[in-house]
């Protein structure tokens, strides 16, 4: 799904963040992308859904190579790409139904059609009841899960997370990994940046990818290390 | 197609949203737009009715060939032939002493005992020349070497024809819609930055908003769409109210004018502007509301790189 080669990052000062990382994750992999702040987790995240050009490698998302795709069919390679942040981002102004059926509507996909997914993925999340709500309505918790509905709603191969249970507590933080964990096993890859070492470690089964100073690491922790490719 | 249907259908949405939710900047676009469609659509107004009224007069206008006490019937047929062979008069009538002192003493009833007071007859007989309509105005040297023939003849005492003033109201018109123009253009340009700065201002306010749309896939135009339709809009209603505007104020200036001078507002048979020009009001409004949003979107980071 995913295949870094030789991949460096530098934003022009003398520390690089990312630095020849050469790496692949297969398709319908469980990833945790670990390291501490400053790692390289975000920008490596940004790299694979093209909000960043590398500077120097390659980055290849399901066979096509990020750099080489034109501006003009950027918008469609975002479609199949499902992403949720730390800090949610969602549209304050918007129902959670607004804002989950945003990726439908940009498609021209018809209200009805956009209503029955919305709800349907919704209810998945146990937030169908949710819908005309705003998002200052939410609990943290709820609008991170709105988050999700609105990267799952349009069914992308590839799901990237990051630090989406930074701001939540222990609990709330395992109901979504738990989430994550539930999407990868219908089929959807999925990389989790996230330094939660407690969280981590209630899923030893998935792959950990550690970075430090945007080189990866040696894994020291519970799991399965990052050695092969899967 | 029901897909470009649903995405004018959003763009209208969220255009209308958007202008709701910053009525005061928006307000403020309107007003500029409305103020620059206001002077150029005055400007034009006044142009349209001075250019009116000219070619009114232009098609009333005479020539008055005063013809000598003394002169010889033979020679005044000859020139009535003459004159009437002209391609630029439609027909010529005779109108004797007598007849002229007739007008004279029904035109000015105060003075008909003046007429009683000189032996003779003071008023010349004279040939009326009434010229087709195209010729005042827009054949006008022609008419004048057509004139200066005519006053050569032996039986010609006087010819009467000023059609200079006509061109230069002429000129004036054309000088009016000019400034019109200018004036208009110019605070035009200023209404359409300000549409630019409002629209950016709104950009800016949304610079989280577009970031999540890109993110998810939006293409540029879809990101764009409701910009340009607002500023589409804030044109359509700087325009509409322009056009109210001038229509209080013509209507205003009609009354003004009935009050103070009802025999001017005969003579001028004033109009309101066209449908033509109305329509290229609302045009220009559009216009200078969706260069407004262009402007803003230029340069604003919608796609990345």
């Amino acid at each position: 799904m995913i295949k870094l080669y030789k991949l460096s990052k530098s934003f022009g000062g003398p520390r690089m963040a990312l630095r020849g990382l050469d790496l692949q994750i297969p398709r319908g992999q469980f990833v945790f992308l670990t390291g501490p702040s400053g790692a390289g987790k975000t920008t490596f995240l940004k790299l694979i859904f093209r909000e960043l050009l590398p500077s120097e490698g390659h980055v290849i998302v399901g066979g096509r190579n990020t750099a080489q795709i034109p501006q003009r069919y950027m918008p469609f390679f975002r479609r199949t790409i499902g992403v949720v942040f730390q800090d949610v981002r969602l549209l304050q102004r918007k129902t959670v139904f607004e804002n989950v059926s945003l990726v439908l509507r940009i498609q021209g996909v018809p209200r009805r059609e956009q209503k029955k997914r919305a709800y349907a993925v919704l209810k998945q999340l146990g937030l169908g009841h949710r819908m005309i709500a705003f998002p200052r309505e939410l609990s943290g918790g709820e609008q991170q899960r709105i988050a999700i509905a609105r990267a799952l709603i349009n069914e992308p191969k590839l799901l990237l997370a990051d630090e989406p249970t930074g701001n939540l507590d222990p609990e709330l933080s395992l109901e979504i990994m738990e989430i994550f964990h539930e999407i990868n096993r219908r089929g959807t890859t999925v990389v989790v940046a996230t330094h939660d070492r407690w969280l981590m470690d209630n899923f030893p089964d998935a792959r950990r990818i550690h970075l430090v100073r945007g080189q990866q690491a040696e894994w020291k922790g519970a799991g399965r290390a990052e050695g092969g490719d899967g | 197609m029901s897909r470009y249907w649903a995405a004018l259908k959003y763009f209208v949405e969220e255009a209308a949203i958007g202008l709701w939710r910053r009525k005061g900047s928006n307000l403020l676009a309107v007003t500029i737009i409305a103020m620059a469609l206001f002077v150029l659509g005055a400007f034009l107004l006044a142009a349209a009715n001075i250019q009116k009224a000219v070619a009114g007069w232009g098609e009333s206008l005479e020539v008055t060939v005063f013809l000598a006490d003394d002169a010889d019937d033979g020679l005044v047929a000859e020139l009535k032939r003459e004159v009437d062979a002209c391609p630029l008069v439609e027909g010529t009538a005779y109108v004797s002493k007598e007849e002229a002192a007739r007008r004279f003493s029904e035109y000015f009833p105060g003075l008909k005992n003046l007429a009683g007071d000189i032996d003779e007859n003071p008023l010349p007989a004279s040939l009326e020349v009434v010229l087709r309509k195209d010729a005042a105005l827009e054949r006008m040297d022609e008419l004048e070497a057509f004139a200066g023939q005519w006053a050569e003849s032996p039986v010609v005492d006087e010819l009467q024809l000023d059609t200079r003033w006509l061109e230069r109201v002429s000129a004036m018109a054309g000088l009016v819609r000019l400034l019109g123009i200018l004036f208009g253009a110019i605070i035009s340009l200023a209404a359409a930055l300000t549409t630019a700065a409002v629209i950016r201002l709104a950009l800016m306010g949304k610079r989280e908003e577009i970031e999540i749309m890109r993110i998810v896939g939006a293409t540029p135009a879809f990101i764009k769409g409701p910009h340009l339709f607002e500023g589409m809009v804030l044109g359509l209603l700087g325009a509409l109210a322009a056009l109210a505007l001038l229509a209080v104020v013509w209507q205003w200036f009609l009354h003004y004018l009935e009050r103070t001078s009802a025999i001017l507002l005969g003579f001028l048979a004033v109009d309101f502007l066209s449908p033509g020009m109305t329509a290229g009001m609302v045009l220009t409004g559009l216009f200078l509301g969706l260069a407004g949003s262009t402007l803003a979107l230029t340069r604003f980071p919608i796609s990345e790189e």
